[in-house]
């Protein structure tokens, strides 16, 4: 019996197409180390966020300020991105606005190579691995040198960030002791003062010879033309000092109406994603002064799509703090890089449709328990349950997304179960009847096996109830 | 002798893991950046003899002098007076340029914001190098650095034009360099300097006698 469910499950093939949230939770299960690397780290991250929230005087006003800017700010994001634009050129910094990756990527390798430049220095950017940006500029031959601590961990390991500010959350002080002897030759050490120093010295040299330092934004001003940059180590600050030539390139989502906005964001984004009061260095950016030069590039790709979507338009009031992915219990167990892509854990399963279509999405889209964890942490209060259903609503309707012959076996059966359970009659008969065969079933085959369950399902079914929950609560 | 202000901000500096101190004047301001540098001094003779044992006899008399940078944005009297004292001490060395060689950097701030724990330094007098380099980096609040309660308030001021920094050039400060992306382990001193000091100097403190302390406006402007 077991056997034809098998032969089954190869016939029906899932969709390749999808990425495989259930085939990647299953390896990240069997994973102890990384459950334990990710235990350890959201549930520190978790607690003190709380902490600073409750600390603060003013988290929860600048919450509802921040809400309500991004409010009246997002209907207008193509009007605001050519007011920033303008703004930022006046202050004298090149402004680039692109709608594709190839041609962000091509100006920015433009802007490199005419500086003669084939290293630069680079802080975080979540933008920037969103439009695959090292890959692109390590085939035009320019050395990218990752400079966030976290962001260079993973890329010496040759792997993705897999959390939105601490990308390598998913690593243990061993493993990156062992990365680091094995493949920078540094004498083997678990102190992570010592790891932390090594690549401290290891970048510094780095600095000194880069031309071009690039890094993101964390907020884009439009009434001024000034970008905000957030950070604690210092590298971004370095990468905007020691290079000539700046280029911050970021998302148009970025972009904050007025500057008295701007404190309100720096706010909630601080406690929301480190648990501090405030990070350590918040550096306001415009002219560029003497003898140096600085160029924002803009990327509105999908933006405006999400913009004038008036269900999904909330999700760009994220500020990128990655509170929603501490706390969320599939997150917490999947890790970042077993959503495959750039933004994972809420936040990203209610972006990746934009991005990756619901054909990719159809199996993550279900990742979620809905729990409403995430909703009640976002600073920026986005109902990312809420927005998950939705999705699963319009995938439903989504005829490319439905074409797989397992999703249409799978809704039929769906159907049915639904047709028979809401029918007063057929449910009063199927549950007398599904008992019966589930005693059998036992006898036979020693478990509460179903035919095509675990076709279908990731779950074990655990069998029915033998009362219903009315007739459990209507006889005394 | 200090107010509310200064304690609220004293505290949440702490809590981002910067030290404050209070002085009552330039003066007692150098005496105290003295006394941090004696500790300084202590520390790298510790660290000079550990490696004069290894080398034989090492010039430990030069070695063990400290490195100290003054940011040309001090205002001259300051600096001057700074010089004056540490000279007059013997066991420092004034560096021409901010670098990593120094043990600490004196850079003034053009405001503290209490309810953040940070101070703002205006980018437009003090280079970003003055503050990324050096062991250790100490900000100096005069008595005419703005005090805002937070950076709601700053950033009201400055978009109003009412602070002397212009808002393209506001940097703010809250903390040393740390990093957490090892196990979420804090360690000091990522890329920038490894401590901050705030020495907030109040200079109506100390000059008054009891009610001092009442008479420092909360916000400046």
């Amino acid at each position: 019996m077991e056997l034809i469910d098998t032969i089954i499950k190869a016939l029906l093939r899932r969709d390749r197409e999808a990425i495989d949230i259930y085939g990647n939770a299953g390896r990240a299960l069997a994973n102890g180390q990384l459950q334990a690397n990710l235990r350890k780290a959201t549930s520190t991250a978790v607690l003190k966020r709380n902490e600073a929230a409750a600390v603060s005087e003013t988290f929860e006003s600048s919450r509802d300020a921040a809400v309500a800017s991004r409010n009246s700010s997002i209907p207008r994001l193509r009007e605001l991105t050519a007011e920033f634009a303008a703004n930022a050129e006046k202050n004298g910094v090149k402004t680039f606005i692109f709608d594709d990756y190839e041609s962000a990527a091509a100006k920015i390798i433009d802007l490199i190579k005419a500086r003669g430049a084939d290293l630069i220095v680079k802080s975080k950017s979540m933008l920037t691995e969103e439009m695959g940006l090292n890959a692109r500029l390590s085939n035009a031959a320019i050395e990218t040198v990752e400079t966030d601590l976290g962001e260079f961990i993973v890329s010496v390991a040759g792997e993705k960030p897999s959390h939105l500010t601490a990308p390598a959350l998913h690593k243990s002080r061993r493993e990156i002791a062992e990365l680091f002897s094995e493949k920078l030759g540094m004498s083997y050490s678990e102190n992570a003062e010592e790891l932390s120093y090594f690549a401290r010295r290891y970048l510094r040299e780095k600095f000194r010879t880069a031309r071009v330092g690039l890094t993101g934004a964390n907020f884009a001003v439009a009434d001024s033309g000034l970008i905000a940059v957030v950070e604690n180590e210092a590298n971004a600050r370095l990468s905007v000092t020691l290079p000539r030539t700046h280029i911050a390139v970021f998302g148009a989502e970025k972009i904050v109406e007025r500057l008295t906005d701007l404190p309100h964001f720096l706010n909630v984004l601080s406690k929301s994603a480190t648990g501090q009061l405030l990070n350590a260095y918040t550096s306001v950016l415009g002219a560029p002064g003497e003898g140096r030069e600085r160029f924002f590039i803009i990327i509105t790709r999908n933006r405006f799509k999400i913009a004038d979507d008036p269900v999904f338009r909330e999700a760009l009031r994220c500020v990128r703090c990655g509170a929603c992915q501490n706390i969320c219990p599939v997150f917490r167990r999947l890790s970042g890089h077993g959503y495959e892509f750039a933004y994972a854990g809420p936040i990203g399963t209610v972006l990746a449709p934009f991005f990756e279509g619901y054909r990719r999405t159809a199996e993550w889209l279900d990742a979620s328990t809905l729990c409403g964890f995430c909703r009640s942490v976002c600073p920026m209060k986005i109902d990312l349950p809420r927005l998950i259903l939705e999705h699963r609503a319009r995938l439903s309707n989504d005829p490319r997304a439905g074409t797989s012959a397992f999703r249409l076996a799978k809704r039929s059966l769906s159907r049915i179960h639904s047709l028979v359970m809401s029918n007063r009659v057929l449910s009063r008969l199927a549950a007398p009847a599904a008992r019966l065969y589930f005693a059998a079933a036992r006898k036979i085959f020693g478990k509460n096996y179903i035919p095509l369950w675990s076709v279908f399902s990731k779950r074990d079914f655990i069998g029915h109830a033998k009362k219903t929950f009315m007739e459990r609560h209507f006889r005394k | 002798m200090t107010d509310v202000f200064i304690v609220k901000f004293a505290a949440r500096m702490a809590h981002n893991g910067g030290e404050t101190i209070v002085c009552d004047g330039a003066a007692d301001f150098a005496s105290r950046l003295l006394a941090i540098a004696g500790a300084v001094l202590k520390k790298n003779a510790g660290a000079v003899s550990s490696v004069s044992r290894e080398k034989g006899s090492a010039p430990v008399q030069q070695t063990c002098r400290v490195k100290v940078f003054l940011s040309r944005a001090l205002p001259d009297s300051m600096s001057r007076l700074l010089a004056r004292t540490l000279a007059s001490d013997g066991g420092f060395e004034l560096l021409p340029e901010a670098g990593d060689e120094a043990d600490f950097s004196v850079v003034p701030a053009s405001a503290i914001l209490s309810q953040d724990g940070a101070a703002v330094i205006d980018a437009a007098l003090v280079p970003h190098q003055d503050t990324l380099f050096g062991e250790a980096c100490v900000l100096v609040a005069g008595g005419s650095a703005g005090r805002y309660e937070n950076m709601i308030e700053f950033f009201a001021a400055a978009a109003a034009g009412k602070t002397p920094v212009r808002p393209d050039k506001i940097f703010i400060i809250a903390g040393p360099s740390k990093t957490a992306d090892i196990e979420k382990q804090v360690v000091l001193g990522m890329h920038g300097p490894k401590r901050l000091v705030c020495a907030v100097i109040s200079e109506t403190a100390g000059r008054t006698q009891g009610g001092g302390a009442e008479k420092l406006p909360l916000q400046v402007n």
